[in-house]
């Protein structure tokens, strides 16, 4: 491709929690192609500035401490540096002033695998502040590259940093740093002889790592039983990662000094607290009632507004086109199936925000901290908080940040529990239905409807908990579980980018959800427009009474299945729509309610609240809607979700099986619920 | 070798140790224990721990790094006080 060839390709590179992401979103500003979830990367993603008529894409690659990989998204980063690095112009290397150190490691690591570099030296003020001076000349020397110092959150340093990245100022170092070791010279020299691989620390480093770095098999047949015996991969592993901090050791002694006694006063303080034995977990459990209080209060004044948003504007559409059966379509089906789903835009976002907050601000390290222990009896790792809290967003990007787990059965057990964890989709159907059974009474000044639905959230949390238990003793272990963890001094947490983030989440949301919906509609419209006649001229009557329309015939013939829950022909068809997305079902519900239009100006959910079953019964009645409820909160229903699933397993089994089980507990339990309540 | 050395997962908190050599014979330790930096003759303080003994909280090092570690992981550590 032409285009690529005149678009330098820069790449970024650093440990995790060293701002790289805020030096990425300060490069390119414009066209960004974000994979990632609360605030951290997880997959590699793009975006491109120009400066001086150069286009420029710069690659984010997720943050790691060396090459060689312990889990899932570092093996994704080792893959790229060693296997796709054939068409970058250079490695941008972020390095934070406060933690050389342990930075240089992977600098050093990179430059060997012969690799162009230029050193960003991140957040470059918050070194001076703690009176630690840092020689930047010596430093360029020492390191054999250009250094650039930078505070990415005032932005001051990017100009430069651009220009240098322009001027082409990447350095590739003439000598490697790491001596490959007496015993093991020999194998490489072999390899290197009848390989055209001419740089030896990258042979290096395919024999010494034992699984993700490629092409190993080639290698492998070269060596016979001697040699292997002496490439123990862990041992060698710690050998140069020791030798290598050696001489790191003599950089920092020689470009770095500083006060004898400075600390980290913030985050002292706040640790006192946050990872306190008891005000720790305290002020946890806080901040999740607060961000729940958010999601409902908040929101609620948004929600109104789209909701006769909505209704207006569906009425002004059904006065304004010419009657039949575009406006009954558009009016009746698209509007009101589209208006039922942005209506939650404002409660995601709100949850999405607040998640990307903690996570930015370095609380959420915290938080895996304090739950280790407690989730570990279950088979979990304290990592695996990370992704139940973002559950209760959304199961997909939850599900992608279990790579950071290491050990390969954790990492399974959360994927597979998540989708327990109540997200943003199954709200809108909690909601309508709250609003349908639980009456508007309040106890000790908290509303029954709130605690309703707290109650589902803790269902889901627990049945989460309980899964994981069973599926702890089920899955047979492989490899060891650990847990070291940087813990991150805390940040204030860049406002603005992540409202951004949760803008665009937000807008992937309605649009994702509305092309659905748009379909659905368009399809439950034509079904229940038409249906059979009976007149005995024509096969199909046209504007037929919803109750008579092949849509209602459709349902009905579903009713052996779903009448045991209680659910009648409607609920049916809503049930079946949200096997695509949970709310859906809402739409579909908007949509089939809004049909029915004896009385336009009501709201949709007091047509719900006054339909009957044929023998007089509410249709809505408490045992239907706990029911539904609880079908909801188990049924595996989303197919995004189960494609993420497939993704991250590499597995169609794991995948069937969570699908299947997820979903015949949703209907054993909805029958129960029902049968009881009934 | 000092007489006073102890496993990481032993050492007093709120104390000042360094950091004298690994028990790492049967290879178990992972990798990034020490790709972090927790190297020897590093100098740390155990600051909090989690309950039921939960993980524990390092702080280490110049550049005062922060680290979460588990017991288990701390059992590959040995280490002494800082007289």
């Amino acid at each position: 491709m032409q285009h690529t060839a005149s678009k330098k390709k820069i790449v970024l590179v650093g440990n995790p929690n060293v701002g790289k992401s805020t030096v990425f979103n300060r490069l390119s500003n414009k066209k960004q192609k974000t994979g990632n979830y609360a605030g951290v990367t997880v997959a590699s993603h793009s975006g491109s500035y120009s400066f001086k008529n150069q286009e420029f894409e710069v690659i984010d690659l997720p943050g790691a401490y060396s090459i060689y990989p312990g889990s899932e998204d570092e093996a994704i980063f080792s893959k790229y540096l060693t296997d796709k690095t054939q068409n970058i112009s250079g490695v941008v290397y972020i390095l934070e002033a406060l933690s050389i150190k342990r930075g240089l490691l992977l600098l050093r690591q990179i430059q060997d695998l012969g690799l162009p570099v230029l050193v960003v030296l991140n957040q470059i003020d918050q070194a001076e502040r703690r009176g630690i001076t840092i020689d930047i000349t010596k430093l360029e020397e020492l390191l054999e590259t250009k250094v650039v110092a930078t505070n990415a959150k005032t932005n001051s340093g990017i100009e430069d940093l651009k220009k240098e990245i322009s001027e082409h100022h990447f350095r590739t170092s003439e000598n490697i740093h790491f001596e490959i070791p007496a015993e093991q010279k020999n194998i490489v020299q072999k390899i290197l002889q009848n390989s055209t691989e001419k740089n030896p620390y990258k042979i290096w480093t395919v024999l010494v790592s034992d699984t993700y770095l490629g092409k190993i098999e080639s290698i492998h047949q070269q060596l016979n039983e001697n040699d292997v015996k002496c490439l123990v991969p862990k041992r060698l592993q710690t050998q140069e990662t020791i030798r290598r901090y050696q001489e790191i050791d003599k950089i920092i002694s020689e470009t770095i000094s500083k006060k004898p006694q400075f600390r980290e006063l913030l985050t002292e303080k706040l640790d006192k607290v946050l990872v306190h034995k008891f005000w720790g977990y305290v002020v946890f459990l806080l901040i999740l009632l607060f961000i729940f209080q958010m999601v409902f209060y908040l929101a609620a004044y948004p929600m109104d507004w789209i909701d006769s948003g909505t209704i207006c504007l569906s009425n002004f559409v059904a006065e304004h086109l010419p009657e039949g059966p575009i406006n009954s379509l558009i009016s009746n089906g698209i509007i009101s199936g589209i208006g039922g789903i942005i209506i939650f835009a404002p409660q995601i976002g709100i949850l999405l925000y607040f998640l990307y907050l903690l996570e930015d601000s370095g609380y959420m390290a915290r938080v895996v901290f304090l739950m280790d222990r407690l989730l570990r009896p279950f088979g979990l790792n304290g990592k695996s908080i990370v992704p139940l809290v973002s559950g209760t967003a959304c199961a997909i990007p939850a599900i992608m940040s279990t790579r950071n787990i290491e050990n390969v059965k954790e990492r399974l057990i959360t994927i597979l529990v998540t989708p327990f964890m109540t997200c943003s989709a199954r709200l809108p159907v909690y909601s309508i239905i709250i609003g349908l059974i639980i009456p508007d009474e309040y106890i000790f000044g908290i509303s029954y409807k709130a605690l309703a639905l707290l109650a589902m959230y803790l269902l889901g949390f627990a049945t989460a908990l309980i899964s994981s238990f069973i599926l702890k003793k089920w899955i047979k272990d492989k490899g060891k579980t650990f847990l070291v963890m940087d813990l991150p001094t805390y940040k204030m947490p860049l406002f603005g980018y992540d409202f951004k983030l949760m803008l665009e989440k937000v807008w992937g949301f309605i649009t994702g959800a509305g092309k659905i919906i748009f379909v659905v509609s368009i399809i439950i419209w034509v079904f229940s427009y038409f249906g059979p006649s009976t007149n005995t001229k024509e096969k199909i009557a046209t504007d037929v009474e919803l109750d008579h329309s092949y849509l209602a015939k459709m349902g009905k013939s579903m009713e052996p299945v779903i009448e045991p829950l209680g659910y009648d022909w409607k609920m049916g068809v809503g049930i079946l729509t949200s096997f695509a997305a949970r709310e859906v079902f809402v739409g579909t519900m908007s949509t089939l309610y809004r049909l029915d239009d004896d009385a336009p100006e009501e709201k949709v959910i007091e047509k719900m609240r006054r339909d009957v079953k044929p023998n007089g019964e509410k249709v809505f009645s408490f045992a239907t809607g706990l029911s539904v409820m609880v079908f909801y909160a188990f049924a595996m229903q989303c197919i995004s979700t189960i494609a993420v699933v497939v993704r991250e397993t590499k597995s169609w089994r794991w995948t069937i099986l969570q699908s299947i089980g997820m979903t015949g507990l949703a209907y054993i339990a909805s029958l129960f619920v029902y049968q009881i309540f009934k | 070798m000092n007489e006073t050395s102890l496993k990481l997962s032993e050492f007093p908190h709120k104390t000042r140790g360094i950091i004298c050599r690994y028990q790492n014979e049967d290879l178990k330790m992972p990798s990034k224990i020490i790709e972090m930096g927790l190297l020897p003759e590093t100098e740390f303080i155990i600051l909090y721990q989690a309950p039921f003994r939960g993980p524990l909280y390092i702080e280490f090092g110049t550049e005062k790094s922060r680290i979460a570690l588990r017991q288990e992981e701390a059992e590959f550590i040995i280490a002494k006080e800082v007289q």
